[in-house]
């Protein structure tokens, strides 16, 4: 037995998917109630928050090879600028933008490195901020994803197999290319070959006669410096003296560029543990040059604003 | 005039075969005889050899000039060197150097005089803390994982164990730049019994930014004067070993450093209170040189006062690292899984630039290599109350009386 029920038809909230909403990295037409961009896989909240609090988020790209550091690297930046209120706040917008910096401290904080990042898109860890600055007035947002490194290899050798990278990197101000320092010391060519790739890569990306990566600033942070000290004391000379094409290629392509040296563990070991087998584990966590090269790309990145102004 | 000079001459002989004795028992190993008399000539002649290719190539230094020779004159109060058999200059020496542990020897202690005793006593007073015997707890007792899970690997691979700790002084503050350079000007670097012998070819590499031997950080074999009273850092742990066996002390164990920060307090059987940090269970930055608390750098040793233990040991907690006796992991632990290309030594306390408040309490351990010279890494020394003579009976002091009534009379002459 069944009791009739009066459902009332709120039309008007079927008025809503009838506005296509666009995705805030590759600007095609979602439905008003997606999770994720169903042409790109990027969460369409960023789109939300873009349109609700009518702010025009800048985008900054961290990009290199699997296993350089992006995820230790971008999660040890934001809980540092989120710990140091002195030069940049840094303050989350959605719960979403906090699993990252979470994911990646409670896995530092037990001594080992974060799992590694899933090729697929849609779980990717983005992160919206807010950045204060205390002797500007305007406070700038910044969307930042933690891409996999295969995927973005993917990307560089197969252009178009991952629609988000290359529509984010179209977009981006500003790049952070993540460079392995150890394995540079230990004179391996393949992290040299695949960061000129990716400079290659950024380069080609803006066909459409748009200023391109020539004009936009980057950095290139070696990461793992801690174990490098030559790397530690003076990055660009070690660009030069061990990654000497990369340091060409850099001179030729980049109008504005800085090498940077980075670490966060103070020391490594391998271990060999019952539920992941043979792990790289940090026996302590010491971070140096994380925000330098940051700060740099946001300054870098309002003189460039102000001089197209 | 004749018998003051013999009373000295022999009191300054048997001073000095009592030295060599202690010094002796100080260094742990010794290879045989001749090994060890070949690998120290090999060593000094190497040394030789490459200060004078140093001094054949010398450039001119691009970098910040070094110390001046004004400086480095006001800076080595102690390292004037004592005339040859002259004990009271040697002594006072060994004083002014900070070397009191080595004159409380029982072999040295019963020929000083009564004044000389009690001032290397008063010395050790204040320059050290008693750490009182009893068990500590060791491994990762609270270290838990904080997402929820069970146990970590860590923790069943090292489950806690109780460790007894003998008596023994440690120091109140962590060994400084200004003492560090006694040692250096003494010429600790040339002295092959200060240095195991399978060490000795990495000694020759221990040198400063200007290749003078000395830590890794400091320049034209001196340290910057504004940091004087900073902790030593860019020191390997055989360097800090070296030291400790020069001042006639040692590293300590973990166990002996965990009880002097923990001070645990035995409440009933089997129910035992021991501190997380030095100062109480929760973290307090103003109490440590931390990531985010201090300048991003070392400190004086006499900064950051709050964070002094029960015990009255200082900075055990932030500003640099210490080098511990031990290994890393401990080779006593149940440990299984740890692959290391080189074995590592243990080390203690958290830096300047520890993050974590994980990572800075008195149970967390991490390891470095032996002549590893890390910027954040320094050390402080210990020393057993069983190895000094704190107490002297009649007997010695009759048998010190030659030297101390004898002398004073030659100083005005």
């Amino acid at each position: 037995m069944s009791r009739d029920m009066i459902v009332p038809l709120e039309s008007y909230r079927l008025a809503r998917y009838v506005v296509p909403i666009p995705c805030y990295v590759c600007e095609e037409d979602n439905i008003f109630d997606a999770e994720y961009c169903r042409h790109c896989l990027a969460p369409m909240a960023l789109a939300h928050q873009a349109a609700s609090q009518k702010v025009q988020p800048r985008m900054v790209a961290a990009v290199g090879a699997t296993a350089v550091g992006k995820t230790v690297f971008l999660g040890m930046l934001i809980d540092m600028l989120s710990r140091q209120p002195e030069r940049v706040q840094l303050m989350a917008r959605g719960a979403f933008s906090i699993t990252l910096q979470q994911s990646t401290m409670s896995a530092l904080a037990r001594c080992q490195f974060p799992q590694k990042t899933p090729n697929e898109p849609d779980r990717w860890n983005w992160v919206h901020c807010q950045l204060r600055r205390s002797r500007r007035e305007a406070p700038l947002d910044l969307i930042v994803p933690d891409m996999a490194g295969e995927a973005i290899f993917e990307e560089v050798e197969h252009p178009r197999s991952y629609r988000v990278i290359s529509a984010y990197l179209k977009k981006c101000a500003g790049a952070m290319i993540l460079v392995d320092a150890v394995g540079l010391q230990e004179a391996s060519s393949d992290h040299e070959y695949f960061a000129m790739k990716l400079i290659s890569y950024l380069v080609e990306l803006n066909e459409d006669g748009k200023p391109g990566w020539s004009r936009r600033p980057v950095a290139l942070i070696f990461t793992k410096a801690d174990q490098c000290e030559e790397c530690l004391a003076d990055p660009g000379a070690f660009a030069k003296s061990h990654a000497s094409r990369l340091w060409q290629l850099c001179q030729e392509r980049f109008a504005f560029h800085r090498f940077f040296a980075s670490g966060v563990a103070g020391a490594c070991a391998w271990r060999q543990t019952r539920r992941d087998g043979r792990v790289h584990v940090p026996l302590r966590v010491e971070p140096v040059g994380i925000v330098e090269p940051f700060l740099w790309l946001l300054e870098r990145i309002e003189a460039h604003r102000s001089r197209s102004k | 005039m004749r018998t003051m000079s013999r009373n000295v001459i022999l009191g300054s002989t048997a001073l000095l075969a009592a030295l060599d004795m202690a010094l002796g028992w100080a260094v742990w190993w010794r290879p045989p005889a001749f090994v060890a008399g070949a690998v120290g000539l090999v060593y000094v002649l190497h040394r030789a050899a490459q200060a004078r290719r140093r001094a054949q190539s010398a450039k001119p230094v691009a970098s910040p000039p070094l110390p001046d020779e004004e400086l480095r004159k006001q800076v080595p109060a102690a390292a004037r060197k004592p005339a040859p058999n002259d004990p009271v200059g040697l002594i006072e020496t060994m004083l002014a150097q900070g070397r009191y542990a080595l004159l409380l020897r029982p072999q040295i202690a019963r020929t000083l005089g009564e004044d000389q005793f009690h001032r290397a006593l008063h010395a050790l007073s204040e320059g050290t803390a008693l750490v009182p015997e009893g068990e500590v707890i060791m491994g990762p007792m609270d270290e838990r994982p904080e997402d929820g899970a069970s146990q970590s690997d860590d923790f069943a691979a090292r489950p806690p164990r109780v460790v007894r700790v003998e008596p023994l002084f440690l120091d109140r503050y962590p060994v400084t730049n200004r003492q560090f350079y006694e040692f250096v000007a003494a010429g600790g670097y040339n002295d092959p019994a200060l240095w195991d012998g399978a060490m000795l070819p990495a000694v020759l590499d221990f040198v400063d930014q200007t290749g003078q031997p000395g830590p890794r950080v400091w320049k034209g074999g001196c340290y910057d004067p504004a940091k004087e009273d900073h902790p030593v850092v860019g020191v390997s742990w055989c360097e800090a070993t070296a030291y400790a066996r020069w001042v006639g002390k040692r590293l300590p164990t973990d166990a002996e450093w965990v009880k002097a920060g923990s001070w645990p307090v035995n409440l009933a059987v089997g129910s035992r209170s021991q501190r997380r940090y030095p100062w109480g269970d929760t973290m307090d930055r103003t109490r440590a040189n931390l990531w985010g608390s201090g300048p991003k750098g070392t400190v004086s040793v006499t900064a950051f006062s709050g964070g002094v233990s029960v015990g009255g040991v200082y900075q055990l907690i932030g500003n640099v690292w210490e080098w511990m006796r031990g290994s890393y992991p401990p080779p006593d632990a149940t440990e299984a899984g740890w692959i290391f290309e080189t074995p590592l030594k243990s080390i203690r306390g958290g830096a300047f630039d520890t993050y974590f408040d994980t990572q800075a309490t008195c149970q967390f351990q991490s390891g470095e290599t032996a002549i590893a010279r890390k910027h954040n890494i320094g050390f402080r020394c210990a020393v057993g109350v069983c190895d000094l003579l704190l107490a002297r009976s009649a007997e010695d002091d009759a048998a010190a009386a030659p030297i101390q009534v004898d002398l004073p009379e030659e100083v005005p002459a």
